[in-house]
């Protein structure tokens, strides 16, 4: 039996797109997932949430998310070079990411996977096809899959 | 490039051929002519030796009268009886020399009638010497008779002796004149030995020159020839790296293509991604609040993205046509008729259509082109059916030869023929153009690129594609394809996906 059951997770969405970002919301809230959702708009917003930076850096509005769900071509810093950055760094490199891109190349894939991403997956094209996949993911990684108990709190 | 007239490069031209044969001759008259001195010579040799014979014969019959003479003076003057004995030899000397000289044979005209006088006065004067011996012998009164008989020797004795001088003076001068013939003859024989030898050394050596040109000539034209060779290959070389290069530029060119039309198409599909989803979403959320004519608004709004989407997929296949296009193998045409008549089971069965297909042949071709080549014309067939007929299809196949430049070539005609609505044939042309239709869109769906691609599928095969139609009748589209193909696989190496 999961334990975090009751405890919605917090999922951090980076992506560039405004539109991706307003679909996904609202294909979570159909999907019925119970979440805390939070969005940037590039790699170096994500880094900055993630390390308590910037405009980020009040703790209690920028919970550690549970599963970042990743695109890969943003402007400033991409999805790659983020990717590269969390699971370089100790303190972020045992948060699961999932990349949620456009792309069907080969070498993204490669390159996702050797970089250490939990997961690659296309963006389906249609909105129920959205639905359907955050359904699974949620309930994947809300009801299935096990963090450790003080997740929150971890530090290195 | 030069032509030489076939006259100059044969191995052995007439000149030489004149020469030789010249050689030839000269060398045989001088060898002709050589025998014949030589027989000349021996001939006047044995002349001269002949008049030396006659000489020493006739004077050898000199010395014997002259002996017999002597014999006889000496018997008749001592009258010693031991004289004899000489006297008897000379006799029969005489007549052994007188036998020798009537066997002499003799040139000189009116010499022989000399020869036989002498010989006759010889046998007088023999006769009154011997007749004096025996008188003396006899009796030795008749010694009278011996005075009387020297004078009548005498005079005889002159006689004889004249006609000896003038017989050796003729055979003399015989013999000095044949003597100089003979020194002239050899003197003009070396000569024109010398003569002969002289023009026979100068045709040789110019025959030898002649070889020796003719040798170098041929040298010369074999280098010429092996330079001409070597600036072949190198051109040869320069054209293949050309070629190379060239190739190597359309297989960048197209890569560059693919990665854009790729590209292009990705980034255009985003927009129409999002118009989907959202007028789904305003549907789903709002449709409460929509009335009909809104509502209808959103499907065409809709709709249209999904035109756009097909559109660009389309467009894509249209490029990848070339870009992605593979190397030609060998490929049974009944199999991959039968693999797309499966694949349009579906359509085949709504619209109860028949296909008749004969035996195909195997062609040197891409085999996922020309599977998509087929279908789409076969969906074509299926898609413009005659209302109330069922579709009926004849899938067909011959070979044949045209004429092209300087050769023939051998195609393979495949005829696809349907009894659907057809069309004008002024339209034949335009319906390979890509998007464009001859029907409007909610009467017959698709995007007008099925035939644009099959049009340059069979282009990329080096074929060609052409339809006879009849409006309300039907359309046969009619595919030639060579039957010796190779392609260069000037698609990308790596696909992208």
């Amino acid at each position: 039996m999961p334990s975090n059951l009751a405890r919605p997770i917090t999922i951090l969405m980076a992506d560039d797109d405004d539109d991706d970002r307003l679909m996904t919301q609202d294909a979570l809230e159909e999907s019925r997932v119970i979440n805390n959702l939070h969005m940037v708009k590039d790699g170096v917003e994500l880094l900055e949430y993630l390390r308590r930076e910037g405009k980020y850096s009040d703790a209690s509005l920028c919970p550690r998310p549970g599963l970042i769900l990743l695109d890969l071509n943003m402007p400033r810093m991409d999805g790659r070079e983020a990717l590269n950055e969390i699971k370089s760094d100790p303190n972020l490199k045992t948060i699961p990411v999932v990349i949620l891109t456009t792309s069907k190349d080969e070498t993204d894939k490669i390159k996702g996977y050797t970089l250490g991403a939990a997961s690659y997956i296309t963006k389906p094209v249609s909105f129920e096809g959205l639905v359907e996949l955050m359904k699974t993911l949620g309930k994947y990684w809300v009801e299935f899959v096990e963090l450790p108990a003080d997740f929150e709190k971890q530090r290195y | 490039m030069k032509n030489k007239t076939p006259r100059q490069d044969r191995r052995f031209p007439m000149w030489e051929i004149a020469s030789i044969v010249m050689i030839v001759i000269i060398v045989s008259v001088n060898a002709f002519l050589a025998f014949k001195t030589i027989a000349d010579l021996s001939q006047r040799h044995a002349r001269v030796t002949n008049t030396g014979n006659i000489i020493v014969a006739v004077k050898n019959l000199h010395i014997a009268v002259l002996l017999l003479e002597s014999g006889q003076r000496g018997y008749l003057l001592t009258d010693n009886e031991e004289y004899l004995e000489p006297y008897r030899r000379a006799l029969d000397n005489l007549h052994l020399r007188i036998r020798a000289v009537k066997d002499i044979r003799t040139e000189i005209p009116g010499q022989a009638q000399r020869i036989t006088h002498l010989v006759s006065l010889i046998e007088e004067k023999k006769e009154s010497l011997v007749q004096a011996v025996e008188l003396g012998i006899a009796d030795k009164e008749g010694k009278a008779m011996k005075i009387i008989e020297s004078d009548r020797g005498l005079s005889l004795y002159i006689d004889i002796a004249a006609y000896f001088e003038e017989i050796e003076a003729y055979e003399f001068a015989w013999q000095a004149d044949l003597f100089n013939k003979v020194e002239k003859l050899q003197k003009d024989s070396r000569t024109l030995f010398f003569v002969f030898i002289f023009i026979s050394s100068i045709l040789l050596s110019f025959l030898l020159i002649l070889m020796k040109k003719s040798t170098r000539k041929e040298h010369n034209h074999r280098k010429e020839l092996e330079e001409r060779a070597e600036k072949l290959e190198d051109i040869v070389g320069e054209r293949t790296k050309d070629i190379t290069l060239y190739a190597e530029k359309l297989a960048y060119s197209n890569r560059e293509l693919e990665e854009f039309a790729f590209v292009a198409s990705h980034d255009l599909q985003e927009p129409l991604r999002k118009i989907r989803a959202f007028s789904d979403r305003v549907k789903t959320l709002y449709s409460s609040q929509l009335d009909e004519k809104g509502a209808d608004y959103l499907n065409r709004m809709n709709n249209a993205a999904v035109r756009m989407s097909v559109l660009i997929q389309d467009l894509l296949s249209f490029s990848r046509i070339t870009t992605q296009g593979g190397t030609f193998t060998e490929v049974d045409l009944n199999d991959l008729a039968g693999v797309v008549i499966d694949d349009l089971e579906v359509a085949i069965e709504a619209s109860q259509a028949v296909i008749h297909c004969d035996k195909l042949p195997i062609i040197q071709a891409d085999s996922r082109q020309i599977s998509q080549l087929i279908l789409n014309v076969l969906s074509n067939a299926l898609k413009f059916r005659r209302e109330t007929t069922a579709p009926i299809i004849h899938i067909t196949s011959t070979q044949i030869s045209v004429a092209e430049n300087d050769s023939t070539t051998s195609y393979y005609e495949l005829r696809i023929k349907d009894n659907g609505i057809g069309f004008d044939q002024s339209y034949a042309d335009k319906i390979f153009m890509p998007f464009q239709r001859l029907h409007a869109r909610e009467t017959y769906e698709g995007t007008g690129i099925g035939l644009a691609i099959v049009r340059r599928i069979i282009e990329r095969h080096n074929g060609t594609v052409t339809v006879v139609t009849e409006e309300g009748i039907g359309s046969e589209f009619i595919f030639r394809i060579p039957v010796e193909n190779d392609q260069i696989d000037n698609s990308l190496a790596t696909p992208i996906t």
